[in-house]
């Protein structure tokens, strides 16, 4: 700005504009007032100046709506971050709920799979220990389904309680070969997606790409039975439901 | 008539800060509940400067869409201690910058001193003539004032929108603007002109208008 010590009125026009713009420095403020002072027609200048400029913005605020629509462009702004992060997330999480529904459908690790894998396990490791068929509870009740081998097995099976799970070998009425795995302890219950009540008590089945697994619990010992083969469950369940009716008895 | 001196500052307008900061705010302290606060406080002259600006309702309501977008992305760009008029007009001025581009519009004659060569004489418009206007409180003012600053250049309604409805002072016009805080003075003073010269015949018929009733 101009040095403010002299004042006229060439000098007041120029500078009333920045003054009632609030631009001017203290001194030029003073020099401004002083001058509106002595001179009335400066100061209804100023005034009109002033009035004039307050009108317009007036007017160039009248009507225009601006506070509905930012408020609304605001809450459109307000989700885009928030919601492109939730939206991420969900697609992320959809993703992994489909891997784990798939995994969890097909029995791949870790779903389903320890209880499933040991009795695969059992029905075809190597024996630990083979002995004959004794006349027990259990060679009895295996006879009633099929035509039992005359070899019993001990196998290892870490899941059942490891050494000392008993397996036969028999041939169902079908012709096809199965494998019963006894488990002997009780605390190590099967998790089969597919748990149904069949026969006044519960079968748990698994179906592997070429095994059928069925398992139920011995009503004598309270152990679990499995029987393991490449049959159709429905098969499979008849054959552990007669077993388990056996058992029973 | 006034019965003191004190025209200075617009006294209607709000000086926007952020609790605890003064006058401006800190960046990365500035909250999304603090940016919503500001910018609503800002709303109507956010709105009006980008109505003027593009002097289209839906262009405004793109441009100001557009406007807040930017803004929250570059919320951590916003400097502690500066204005948030400043800060977020700047950003609606770029931003209509960048959908003129965008669009390929051609721009406005950009050089002032082609337009207008009378306005280049010190003429100080006569305020007096327009003594009845602030006055009229009516919508068809209002329509002409809106009218009026459309048909001014845009080099010289941008610095006055900015001046007028956005609160910037010289200085920050002249940096959003990148020109020197004299040629913002010329250029608010081009739109004055501009503004009361379109503004005159309307003062007139009503003054006939009045006279006649």
């Amino acid at each position: 700005m101009k040095d403010a010590r002299k004042m006229d009125a060439t000098r007041f026009d120029e500078q009333v504009h920045a003054w009632i713009d609030g631009e001017l420095s203290p001194d030029e403020d003073r020099a401004m007032e002083e001058w509106c002072a002595a001179h009335p027609e400066a100061r209804e200048r100023a005034e009109l100046e002033r009035a004039f400029e307050a009108r317009i913005r007036s007017a160039l605020l009248s009507g225009s709506d601006g506070r509905a629509f930012v408020a609304d462009a605001l809450r459109r702004t307000r989700p885009a971050r928030p919601l492109q992060a939730t939206r991420g997330f969900a697609a992320a999480a959809s993703v992994l709920a489909a891997i784990a529904g798939f995994m969890w459908f097909n029995c791949v690790p870790p779903f389903e799979c320890s209880y499933v894998g040991a009795m695969e396990a059992a029905a075809t490791a190597p024996a630990v220990r083979a002995e004959p068929v004794s006349p027990d509870r259990m060679t009895a009740a295996l006879r009633t389904i099929g035509t039992l081998g005359d070899m019993c097995e001990r196998v290892d099976v870490a899941h059942c309680c490891g050494e000392g799970s008993a397996r036969w070998r028999l041939r169902l009425p079908c012709g096809s070969p199965i494998a019963v795995v006894e488990g002997r302890c009780a605390h190590d219950a099967p998790s089969f997606r597919r748990r149904r009540e069949a026969g006044g008590g519960v079968l748990w089945v698994a179906e592997k790409t070429a095994d059928t697994i069925v398992c139920f619990r011995d009503p004598g010992s309270g152990g679990y039975v499995s029987l393991v083969g490449s049959v159709p469950s429905a098969n499979l369940e008849q054959a552990a439901l007669s077993l388990r009716e056996a058992l029973g008895r | 008539m006034i019965s003191a001196v004190s025209p200075i500052r617009k006294p209607d307008l709000k000086l926007v800060t952020v609790p605890g900061a003064s006058p401006g705010a800190a960046g990365g302290n500035l909250s999304r509940d603090d940016f919503e606060r500001m910018t609503t406080e800002l709303s109507e002259p956010l709105f009006a400067t980008a109505l003027r600006l593009t002097r289209n309702r839906a262009d405004a309501e793109d441009l100001v869409q557009d406007t807040l977008h930017r803004a929250w992305r570059a919320l951590a760009s916003f400097e502690k201690g500066s204005r948030f008029n400043a800060w977020i007009f700047r950003i609606l001025r770029n931003a209509f910058l960048n959908r003129i581009r965008k669009a390929r519009l051609a721009p406005e004659v950009t050089d002032p001193d082609t337009l207008d060569p009378a306005d280049r004489a010190e003429v100080v418009p006569d305020i007096r003539s327009l003594r009845e206007l602030p006055d009229l409180a009516d919508r068809h003012f209002d329509e002409r004032v809106k009218r009026a600053l459309d048909s001014v250049p845009e080099v010289y309604r941008t610095p006055f929108l900015l001046f007028t409805l956005a609160d910037m002072t010289y200085d920050e016009i002249a940096s959003a603007l990148e020109i020197p805080v004299g040629t913002v003075m010329s250029r608010l003073h081009r739109a004055r002109t501009h503004l009361r010269e379109r503004l005159q015949p309307y003062a007139a018929e009503r003054n006939l208008a009045g006279d006649g009733a």
